[in-house]
């Protein structure tokens, strides 16, 4: 079987950093690039980090292409990000040592663009972080959305917000972005929100076992999610401690195994306006408003399939 | 200097379009929606390109804005955007850039040397400054025409071109980039009347097919908002790099109100006299960002008008 082409379009980010590192290392998955995007930190440290974590499991070769340095429309998040609580769930740099590997000259936007525009084989787009740069891409190429064949995206949430109570950090932070590409009219589109990612915990037992496979993907992902476990047990507790969501990983193994997820079609929009509602996902659950089904929305997903998922990719080496 | 323009034509675009090519070095023109649909201005822009006898590249832009509802400015400038005259079908096509990456690659290859002048919807420019923010050491300036320090003309305040995309504009006019920007309180200040208008009639059929195009605005302007002369808005953006002797313009901060539903898209100018020392409860005044125009010289429509005529008498 051909290995499925896909990019990534990232704000790593300790969870990006793991779905990095499936999307890397899965023999089934051609990562042919990565894109970076202002959100969990700084662009700069998200195309940093994303550089280490590639070095760090020897996948260097993947190149990596900086994008938009803050939302599409806004200057800043709806709350400007120096007054926003940090609750230390991704750190600055990551945990593993400094990127010998460089970023492209090229911006992410253009990568995108040129790179749709020569495709053959198809290429699920793969965004984990705010879509400024999909939105960007989405201006500026007319022909963009009917040249991406898939979206996998995380963010948004239907039940509870994480960063505000109604919104969800990716949406959120570039709100407009975000109504832009569910509105786009992409062939099809595949939402992960927090709905589902809050399923698919990883338990600190399950970070043991990573580390135990003694590769670098796994001693990696000890770190990352088990930063992340500290920081959900202190400031955002799941129904279980010891256990913390790692949200984009979850879209990528969907690629491999679309069972990890369970998903409706329904209408789901973006609010820009309201100011306790911005960046909320709006989804008809009942059908009652005139918008007609854009979009695979997740509200489960099967913990211990992800959990198997991960390990077994993380046991394998470049 | 070397200049790209990036616009909706639209009537007083089409103006601009013919006063830049007269005195300055136009290298490409970009199109943007608002006076029309984008595949409406991409396409006057074709069509005056062919009738001037402009060999100048164009690539089409942004359909709709960074964020909300896309304005039309039919009610003004017609079904096709420059209705009022017959212009001929363009004789090529656009280039296969989108015009924000013509943008970059044109700055990127004149570094220091580009001047963009902006006289639609901010949209492109801001997508160019936020996809390649090394674009922002690259120009050498922007100059554009948009907001208004008085009356409005979409709302009480807001003027269209900055109204169509408050987001963008606002990215713009903080970007740090040398800024020129001439408001409607001052280009309606710059109107020619129906005898100046005559007066074009006497040249070729360039110079006869912008006589007709001023009349439709005119008429739509008196029709619309009750003026008896034809503002020519956009070329006011490129006066200070043709004549400056013919605008004056002093600096300001400059900044775009966008949450409230009464006056998003006004540009709001900071025109006080602060004095120095204790200020109490008056807000301090933030470093100017714009040269903002304040007063056009008599001698201005003329000059403008000369253009079309010059450019008029050279077409083979």
């Amino acid at each position: 079987m051909a290995r499925r082409k896909l990019i990534l379009d990232v704000d790593t980010g300790t969870d990006d950093a793991v779905a990095v590192m499936y999307a890397a290392l899965h023999p089934d998955l051609e990562l042919i690039g990565v894109t970076t995007v202002n959100g969990n930190v700084t662009v700069d440290h998200c195309t940093d980090n994303t550089l280490r974590v590639l070095d760090f499991i020897n996948r260097g070769d993947i190149p990596v292409f900086e994008g938009l340095a803050r939302p599409i429309a806004r200057s800043d998040f709806p709350i400007p990000r120096a007054l926003k609580k940090s609750t230390g769930v991704h750190g600055t740099a990551l945990d593993v040592p400094p990127a010998t590997s460089v970023k492209q000259n090229k911006h992410a936007v253009e990568f995108l663009i040129e790179t749709y525009r020569a495709a053959t084989d198809p290429i699920v787009l793969v965004p984990t972080g705010p879509l400024s740069n999909i939105a960007a891409a989405i201006a500026m190429d007319p022909k963009f959305v009917e040249r991406v064949p898939e979206i996998v995206l995380m963010g948004g949430a239907h039940h509870h917000g994480n960063v505000t109570p109604s919104a969800e950090m990716n949406i959120w932070a570039d709100p407009d972005a975000a109504a832009s590409v569910f509105a786009a009219g992409f062939p099809k589109l595949v939402c992960v929100p927090l709905d589902a990612t809050h399923q698919a915990l990883v338990s600190r037992q399950v970070c043991d076992e990573m580390k135990a496979l003694g590769t670098p993907a796994g001693i990696a992902a000890e770190r990352f999610i088990g930063r992340r476990i500290g920081a959900y047990d202190a400031n955002q507790p799941m129904k279980e401690a010891g256990a913390a969501p790692v949200h984009d990983a979850l879209c990528v193994t969907y690629l491999i195994d679309p069972s990890v997820i369970t998903t409706a079609l329904l209408h789901v929009a973006v609010e820009t306006y309201g100011a306790l509602t911005v960046g909320r996902t709006v989804v008809d659950t009942n059908k009652r408003g005139a918008g007609k089904p854009n979009c695979h929305f997740a509200f489960g997903a099967d913990r211990e399939k992800f959990c198997r998922m991960l390990l077994k990719t993380f046991a394998l080496t470049a | 200097m070397k200049i790209l323009l990036d616009c909706d034509p639209g009537h007083d675009d089409a103006v601009a379009i013919l006063y830049a090519a007269c005195h300055l070095d136009l290298i490409a023109i970009t199109t943007v929606y608002g006076n029309q649909t984008v595949d409406h201005t991409t396409n006057n822009a074709l069509r005056l390109c062919r009738l001037a006898q402009l060999n100048i590249p164009v690539a089409r832009g942004a359909a709709k804005p960074l964020h909300g509802p896309m304005m039309d400015g039919g009610i003004v400038h017609g079904a096709t955007g420059m209705d009022g005259a017959e212009l001929p079908e363009p004789d090529r096509d656009v280039l296969d850039e989108h015009a924000v990456e013509l943008i970059l690659r044109l700055a990127r290859d004149n570094r220091g040397k580009l001047l963009l002048a902006a006289t639609g919807a901010l949209t492109n420019v801001a997508l160019a400054l936020s996809v390649e923010p090394k674009l922002r050491e690259w120009l050498r300036g922007i100059t554009i025409m948009g907001g208004t320090t008085g009356i409005g003309n979409v709302t009480p305040v807001a003027e269209f071109n900055v109204f169509c995309d408050p987001e963008a504009a606002d990215i713009v006019l903080q970007s740090g980039v040398p800024i020129w920007l001439v408001g409607l309180d001052v280009t309606r200040r710059v109107g020619v009347d129906a005898t100046g208008i005559a007066s074009l009639r006497q040249g070729g059929a360039l110079a006869r097919a912008i006589a007709d195009l001023l009349d439709f605005f005119l008429a739509s302007l008196k029709r619309v908002h009750g003026l008896d002369t034809a503002s020519l808005h956009d070329p006011c953006a490129l006066v200070p790099f043709i004549d400056p002797s013919l605008m004056t313009y002093q600096p300001a901060h400059v900044a775009v109100e966008r949450a409230s539903p009464i006056t998003r898209g006004m540009t709001v100018c900071d025109l006080r006299r602060l004095g120095r020392g204790q200020l109490g409860h008056i807000r301090p005044g933030q470093t100017p960002n714009v040269l903002l125009a304040r007063d056009p010289a008599p001698g201005l429509v003329p000059h403008i008008l000369d253009a079309i005529r010059r450019v008029d008498a050279r077409l083979v």
